[in-house]
Formats: C-alpha cells, structure tokens, sequence
C-alpha cells in the first residue's frame, strides 16, 4: 500500500525530493481521474486507473487508489452512479462496475482483485444480450473487503470483515465477520 | 479562392470520416472491429480459425497443441489480458459466436471443448489438468460463466446452465440449471426464478 500524504511524518516531507514527487503524482492524479465528475483533496491515484462509461463517479477525500501492480477499473454506465466517500482505498486489480448505483463508505479498505457490481449483468434466462436490471449496492462505513471478495448485490453493513473469496448477494450485518461462498459468517459457523 | 478549397476539402474529409465510422452504437466501432480481426489474426496463426475472430485486447496464446476456432469467436481487451494455452497434444475447440471477457484463463493439455453462443466473465479460468488429475472439460451451448468462476477437470456442463460468479464447479452440471458454491452446487433454473434459493 502508497502511504496517503497524511500518514507521512512532518520532518520528511521538508526535502526536495518529496515535495517533487508529490507535485508529480499530484498532477499525474488529476489526470488518471479526469473522467470523474468530482475529486475530493488528496485523493492519490498511482498507475493504470481504468474509467470507462458515461455515469458520474464521486471520490471524496483522500481516496486512495493503488493500482501500481495490477490496473483499477471503474465502470459507470450512462444514468448510473459510482460514489466513493472518503479515505477509501483501493487496491490493483478491483474492479467497480455500476448500472444503477454503488455507494462506498468512508474508511472502506478493498483488497486486490475485488469485484463490485449491482446486478448480474446479464438475464440469467431470455435473451441473454439484454443487460439485466440492477439494485443499488451499499458499502457502509469502515468495511474491510479482503482479496478476491465478489458483491453481486446487497448492503454491506459497518465495520463488516469480508473474508478473501466471499460471494455477497444479500445483506451483511454491521459488525460481522463474514466469508465462503455461499457466504456465512464465522459466529454462525462456530456455533 | 483558398479558402474555399479548404472548406471543399474539410467538407470531403467529414464524409469519408463519417462513411468509415459511422455507426449508431459507437463511433470508430467498424475500425476497432477490423484492428481487433487484424489482431486475432497474427495472435491465433497457428489456430485454425474460422471468420471474423476477434480480439479488441491482448491474449496470451500458446498453440503447442490444436487450437480450433468456430465463426465470430470474441476476445475482449481490458485490465488484465486474457491467456489461451494448449500444450503438445492437446485440442481445444471453441465453438462460434462464443465470447471472452478480459483475464480469462484456458489451459488445454487434453481436451476442452466449448459450445456455441458461450460468454465467460472476467477473470474466470477453465483448466483440464491439476496435479494429479487430468479429464476432459466439456461445457455445451449457451453457457453462461461468471466472474472468477473456475472450471476444474473433468467437468461437463449441460447447454444452457449458467456458472455464477466465484464458484468452483467439481462436478458435472445438468442442463438448464444454476451452479453456485465452493464446491459448487447445481439448482434447477425453475427454482432460481421462484426465488427459492435466495440468489441476487
């Protein structure tokens, strides 16, 4: 994970040095998100952010997205909403794909090679070519989504621990501990 | 009188430019269309192919083995590039108008057979030998694999079923139904429309 700027101790970021690759990564930031309607302050995008579609993507401040190692990629189609709160991070290889909308709350950490989407994409029946209907997903406050987790549908709730390799279709309660497909969480599975 | 010829010429160069990519969906689709053949082209020359294959990204392919591609067969470009891999004596046959999404991954030391009109989400994976065990895949018509979805050896899935996203399937898959788990489980078609089974 890229240190956010807030997190660098006082006396290091005097030199030179660090003031230059600060103004680089600044500017370079600016224009990896130049397709989201609005950036928050600080917001850091390192390597190949992927924004693609016609919707409106939100960050707020201080959002981190790392993709130094495998690219990020932000999907909003035409009507629909990506809404990213603050100190979010990201990292490489998570893909957000919205058709309705996909809300982030602050504090959210998702891990590498997560998948978020709001529907299926795709009728499970029928026609096949048409594009599915989709429900607002909702990721509150302080989740932790570990590596490889998929969100097909629901309301993650506060300080919920997605565990690596978790399906989510349905709700998640604040505060549990979650994982496996078909998803239960560790409370229930210790009982 | 310059002037003039540069409005002629600009006017001539807005009507070819509109008869090459014009197109209502997306404009300089026809183009990325024809790059996208082009590529597939030089990707699979070792493949049998058949017409219009395309890849609108980079694919990884390895063709020790015999790769054979039906009409229309799609390979989109994204984050991540998809990889095709058939080692010495394998055969992997891909039938028409089947699509890939970005990432996905096949490797073939056997036999792989996939059907007609298939579509394979992003970053799922198709393998036919493990460790210690190598079968062949089959995955018929109309098949539908999700999301890091991963099909192990020795698996059939019957026409028309989908693989939903994150599942591992092990064992064979009926026709028309709905595989989802790690391991997977198959659910009847019926059942997923009742809603009985509590999926999106």
């Amino acid at each position: 994970m890229v240190p956010l700027p807030h997190f660098v101790p006082e006396p290091l970021l005097d030199t030179w040095s660090v003031r230059l690759g600060r103004a680089v990564r600044t500017v370079a930031t600016t224009y990896r998100l130049r397709h989201c309607a609005k950036v928050g302050r600080h917001s850091m995008a390192v390597g190949h952010v992927w924004i693609h579609g016609s919707g409106r993507i939100v960050l707020g401040e201080r959002v981190c997205l790392d993709a130094s190692s495998a690219p990020i990629e932000l999907h909003c189609f035409s009507g629909a909403e990506i809404e990213i709160g603050d100190d979010v991070v990201i990292e490489g290889g998570t893909s957000i794909e919205a058709m309705r909308s996909i809300s982030i709350g602050p504090g959210t950490h998702i891990g590498m090679h997560c998948k978020i989407i709001d529907g299926n994409f795709h009728p499970l029946d029928r026609q096949r070519g048409e594009v599915a209907t989709a429900d607002a997903v909702i990721i509150q406050a302080g989740v932790h989504l570990e590596p490889h987790s998929i969100v097909v549908a629901g309301r993650v709730g506060e300080n919920a621990l997605v565990g690596a390799r978790t399906v989510i279709t349905r709700r998640v309660r604040p505060n549990a501990q979650i994982r496996g497909f078909p998803a239960v969480s560790d409370a229930r599975r210790n009982a | 009188m310059a002037d003039a010829t540069g409005h002629v010429l600009f006017a001539e160069a807005m009507q070819i430019y509109r008869l090459v990519f014009s197109d209502e969906r997306a404009p300089l689709t026809k183009l990325h269309r024809a790059l996208g053949v082009l590529r597939a082209g030089i990707l699979f020359r070792k493949a049998q192919m058949g017409v219009r294959v395309n890849a609108t990204g980079y694919v990884r392919v390895v063709a020790e083995g015999r790769i054979t591609l039906g009409d229309q067969v799609q390979f989109f470009g994204g984050m991540i590039p998809s990889r095709v891999v058939c080692r010495d004596g394998g055969q992997l046959s891909i039938d028409s108008l089947s699509g890939f999404n970005y990432g996905v991954s096949i490797e073939c030391t056997r036999m792989i057979s996939i059907g007609k009109r298939c579509m394979f989400g992003s970053m799922s994976c198709v393998r036919d030998a493990t460790k210690d065990k190598t079968a062949p895949v089959v995955i018929e018509d109309d098949v539908w694999v999700a999301h890091g979805a991963m099909i192990e050896p020795g698996v059939r899935i019957g026409a028309g079923s989908v693989v939903a996203a994150g599942s591992v399937v092990m064992t064979d898959v009926p026709p028309r139904s709905l595989a989802l788990g790690n391991p997977a489980k198959s659910v009847g078609m019926d059942l997923v429309r009742a809603g009985a089974c509590g999926t999106a």
